[in-house]
């Protein structure tokens, strides 16, 4: 992709040489890269809204010394020209980490297992895809954006310990519009090999979701419904355990929503069981400082609290052992137990009731009490004995995850389904999440 | 205004593009934590990249890189160009770009008294340790925190049709914050989760006694909170504070009236909006009491600039007034594709990325109420301040907010503190339940640097000024906890 000029690879190699060799004893660093050579193609009306190419490569450094440190970020140009500011850099964090107080929780660099992979896909041009998705199905109303491309992420330290993690991948994420309620089909396609006739067999089967909202819309009265949710919109609830939930940080420091799980004074239904699971690949399980973090973790089985997931800081803070997780201490690849409920007699078992395809804009609106306030959103249907009657107007929600998962659970599905990340905050996360639908009773509607 | 980009462009070879620009973006900011006396965070980021853009037969393309040799920037507007091509073949809509990329000339910098290099980390470092031990009150305050992020955003963009566009801002947010626990109950007092404190200006703003006074106050609050009453469950008259009043404009105005939202573009992500094209000068949006405005020239607001970043100069616009809706918060290439007047707002988040319909600063202007007028004229409500939640649908009709603190007005009066003050609505009922607007002395300005949108997703800094307001028949409730 980049002709003549060198790899993202080289150049982190070149720069952590270059930074490591300006070391002076008892000096530690850390460095890290994010970045990407991606294609972000956004569509509207099945037409072309803005497409952009973006080449972007950010170095991150911590740097520490006597037990005070320094951390900075910098967008890595272009080498050598760029040396001497590299190196200005370290010898400002240097001489910053000096007058700054000492960090207690400051973590040294440590040796540990390095790793290298690469994975290589067959992506889709832009051309292609305007075809077999824009052209192809003109006559729809899709929206959304195709993103596709590769993603860089490295962490190396003074120790020599070096990490690697680089993959192609694409994610197209797109709404179709019913052509006159405003309704829509929500969808993703995502992995590294594009296939042109999964596309097409997906578009057809969100035709048919289109012929279903076709009706006139349900106002449903605000109260509490029998309910099955799809797993894009369990994936939204599963999002909110890394809002804080799951922290060990969040939980000392009492921002966590689920602390009366951690402290054992509240648990879940027998029926859910979550863990962090690195096995698919799809996401590096290395964390800012090297660490790795193990192919998989419970963090919840059968509704008792198992693990937290603890950074390096946190562990140095409250003398505890890390588990590799990240700063911020949130899932990166969350696998929700799967049940007993087969996929497609989900709606013989809501029997009457509301079907959530998804949810839209969950915050916490209790955090004490675990409650959560979002939206339902898009092709999100009144049911009745086992049949799709009407779509229903957007409704808000008001419940806490402890009855959600609680005592209404009534079961999880006997498939989990893969929901990409796909948002691409300061660039292209990976990975997603793999969840079940889940079929729950006496879902609190608000408004 | 430097030579460097005018090089830069006349360096590239373009055979197919009509036109292109390129823009040079550059943010250093530094971010400073302190939690419990300790450092938490003392954090330098220094992002700096080019965004070229380049036209071709009515359709724009975009490329960004962070290199910055002649052969990559070269690579870039080749990508560029591709991009544009591609859009051409099959746009949304066919632009003419001198009315969407005027050829803007000229300079903009922004409010500051005192430059950051008047200050050093470590000035700064103590000041929070001691802003972070002064609102730990008491041994029941279990995590208490002070933070400042504080530097420059430097704009830069030249074209080859002439255009040539600089601009510098100084920005600065801080908060404070204090968790209390006793026994099982938890409560956290902020200065407003960076709303609260997110303007532009210079390091006159990293003010000692500022940081102190409201360490004292959050850290005495959040121990109020800890004894205070549950929010009762009741469709009261609410007052909102101006520190909660920004996320109510944010959400409920500011969102439906962008008009890339209102042309779908937004659809599959941010939302729609139930506001449609024939409503700007028809639709009564809320209280005859309710005017607001988009207003990017109040100095130390945080998002004021002087031009937008496709050369449209920023001026003070009415979007509703006497509660009538006028004018949609959409940039040229939205004014152009929908045939309806807009405002200057098409901004970025970063260099890597394309410039969209963008808040600003979204003002409700100042009413006539005192604020003892509005709390006397209550007989039994609520009162709230800072928010700590918030939610709305994707049309931007039914909301749901939480707040810190509240407080119960009875007879006239504010009396008893209330803890986990929530409030929900539907967005034109509720502007049209607006009683009272305050005073220009209840008048306070607020932003916040996380305002997400956009796909490939961009998230802005945007600034929100309102008094404060009192609403008739909202449906209040509190939280769960014993």
């Amino acid at each position: 992709m980049t002709g003549s000029l060198p790899t993202t690879h080289d150049k982190f190699e070149k720069s952590c040489e270059l930074l490591f060799n300006q070391l002076k004893p008892e000096e530690h660093l850390t460095v890290n890269l994010t970045g990407e050579e991606v294609d972000y193609l956004r569509f509207n009306k099945a037409q072309i809204r803005q497409a952009t190419h973006v080449q972007d490569a950010c170095l991150s450094l911590e740097f520490i010394k006597d037990k005070r440190s320094a951390t900075a970020a910098v967008e890595l140009h272009d080498l050598p020209a760029q040396s001497q500011d590299l190196e200005k850099l370290l010898t400002r964090l240097r001489s910053l980490a000096a007058q700054l107080p000492e960090d207690p929780y400051a973590v040294l660099p440590e040796k540990g297992e390095s790793s290298h992979e690469k994975f290589e896909g067959r992506l889709p041009t832009q051309e292609e895809f305007v075809d077999s998705v824009l052209r192809t199905h003109a006559e729809l109303d899709v929206v959304g954006i195709q993103q596709s491309g590769t993603s860089y992420r490295g962490v190396a330290n003074s120790t020599g310990l070096r990490h690697w993690f680089e993959t192609d991948g694409f994610a197209t994420d797109y709404s179709i519009f019913h052509p006159s309620n405003g309704k829509a089909v929500k969808g993703t396609f995502a992995g590294k090999e594009w296939r042109p006739e999964e596309v097409s067999a997906k578009m057809n089967l969100h035709r048919e979701v289109l012929g279903q909202l076709n009706r006139e819309a349900i106002r449903l009265k605000p109260g509490h419904y029998r309910t099955y949710m799809e797993p894009a919109a369990t994936a939204d609830m599963i999002g909110m355990f890394s809002y804080r939930g799951v922290s060990e940080a969040a939980i000392r420091q009492g921002e966590s929503a689920l602390l009366s799980l951690f402290n054992r004074k509240k648990s879940l239904s027998d029926k859910f069981s979550l863990v962090e699971d690195f096995s698919a690949g799809l996401v590096p399980r290395f964390n800012e400082s090297g660490e790795l973090a193990p192919e998989q973790l419970s963090i919840i089985a059968q509704g008792q609290p198992q693990h937290t997931l603890i950074s390096p800081r946190t562990a140095k803070e409250h003398n505890l052992v890390s588990n590799g997780a990240t700063h911020g201490e949130g899932l990166r690849a969350a696998h929700m137990g799967a049940g007993k409920l087969v996929a497609q007699d989900a709606l013989k078992a809501l029997g009457t009731g509301v079907y959530i395809s998804n949810l839209h804009y969950l915050n916490w609106s209790d955090v004490q009490g675990a409650r959560v306030t979002g939206m339902t959103r898009y092709a999100c249907m009144w049911v009745e004995n086992g049949e799709f009657v009407a779509p229903i107007s957007d409704m808000r929600f008001d419940e806490s995850l402890f009855d959600l998962f609680g005592h209404k659970l009534e079961s999880c599905t006997s498939a989990t389904e893969h929901i990409p990340n796909v948002s691409s905050y300061g660039g292209r996360q990976l990975g997603g999440c793999s969840v079940p639908g889940v079929l729950v009773n006496d879902f609190t509607l608000t408004l | 205004m430097t030579q460097e980009l005018k090089t830069i462009l006349g360096s590239l070879k373009n055979p197919n593009a009509q036109w292109f620009s390129i823009r040079k973006m550059s943010e250093v900011m530094t971010t400073q934590v302190v939690r419990n006396g300790h450092p938490e965070a003392n954090h330098i980021d220094d992002s700096t990249g080019y965004f070229i853009e380049a036209f071709v037969d009515g359709a724009l393309g975009y490329a960004a890189t962070s290199r910055s040799q002649t052969a990559a920037l070269q690579q870039a507007l080749d990508r560029a160009t591709r991009n544009a091509q591609l859009t051409a073949s099959l746009p949304v809509a066919r632009l003419e770009r001198e009315k969407v990329r005027p050829d803007a000339k000229g300079e903009y910098l922004g409010h500051q008294q005192k430059p950051f290099e008047t200050v050093n980390m470590a000035d700064i470092a103590e000041i929070l340790t001691e802003a972070s031990a002064t609102a730990r009150r008491s041994e029941k305050v279990v995590k208490s925190v002070a933070m400042a992020s504080y530097g420059t955003r430097t704009t830069e963009i030249v074209s080859t049709s002439g255009a040539h566009t600089f601009q510098k801002i100084s920005l600065c947010t801080g908060d404070i914050e204090a968790v209390a626990q006793d026994g099982g109950v938890i409560q956290k007092r902020t200065l407003g989760g960076l709303r609260g404190f997110s303007k532009q200006g210079g390091a006159e703003l990293l003010d000692r006694n500022f940081f102190l006074q409201a360490a004292e106050r959050v850290g005495e609050q959040a121990l109020e909170l800890l004894w205070a009453k549950e929010c009762p469950t009741e469709t009261l008259p609410l007052v909102v504070a101006a520190d909660q009043m920004m996320l109510q404009i944010h959400e409920s105005i500011g969102h439906p009236l962008e008009l890339d939202r209102i042309l779908g573009d937004e659809r599959n992500y941010a939302g729609w909006s139930f506001v449609k094209p024939e409503d700007f000068g028809a639709l009564q949006y809320g209280s005859p009491l309710l005017n607001v405005t988009f207003d990017p020239t109040v100095p130390e607001e945080f998002a004021s600039y002087g031009f937008d970043e496709v050369g449209d100069t920023a001026k003070k616009e009415y979007l509703i007034q006497n509660g009538k809706l006028l004018r949609g918060l959409g940039g040229l290439e939205s004014q152009s594709r929908l045939g309806l007047p807009g405002v200057a707002n098409q901004r970025s988040s970063a260099w890597n990325r394309p410039p969209i319909d963008r808040m600003a600063n979204i003002n409700v202007e100042p009413g006539n109420s005192s604020f003892q007028d509005i709390i006397s004229s209550i007989e039994d409500g609520i009162y709230v301040e800072s928010n700590r939640s918030w939610s709305i649908d994707d049309y931007r009709n039914k909301f749901q907010f939480g707040c810190e603190f509240g407080k119960r007005i009875k007879n006239g009066e504010l009396t008893e503190t209330l803890r986990n003050p929530n409030y929900r609505g539907v967005t034109q009922s509720f502007w049209k339940n607006l009683t009272h607007v305050g005073t220009a002395d209840t008048f306070a300005v607020y932003g916040t640097p996380y305002c997400g949108k956009g796909e490939p997703n961009q998230s802005v800094r945007v600034g929100h000024a309102s008094p404060v307001c009192a609403f008739k028949d909202i449906e209040v409730f509190g939280g769960t906890q014993s």
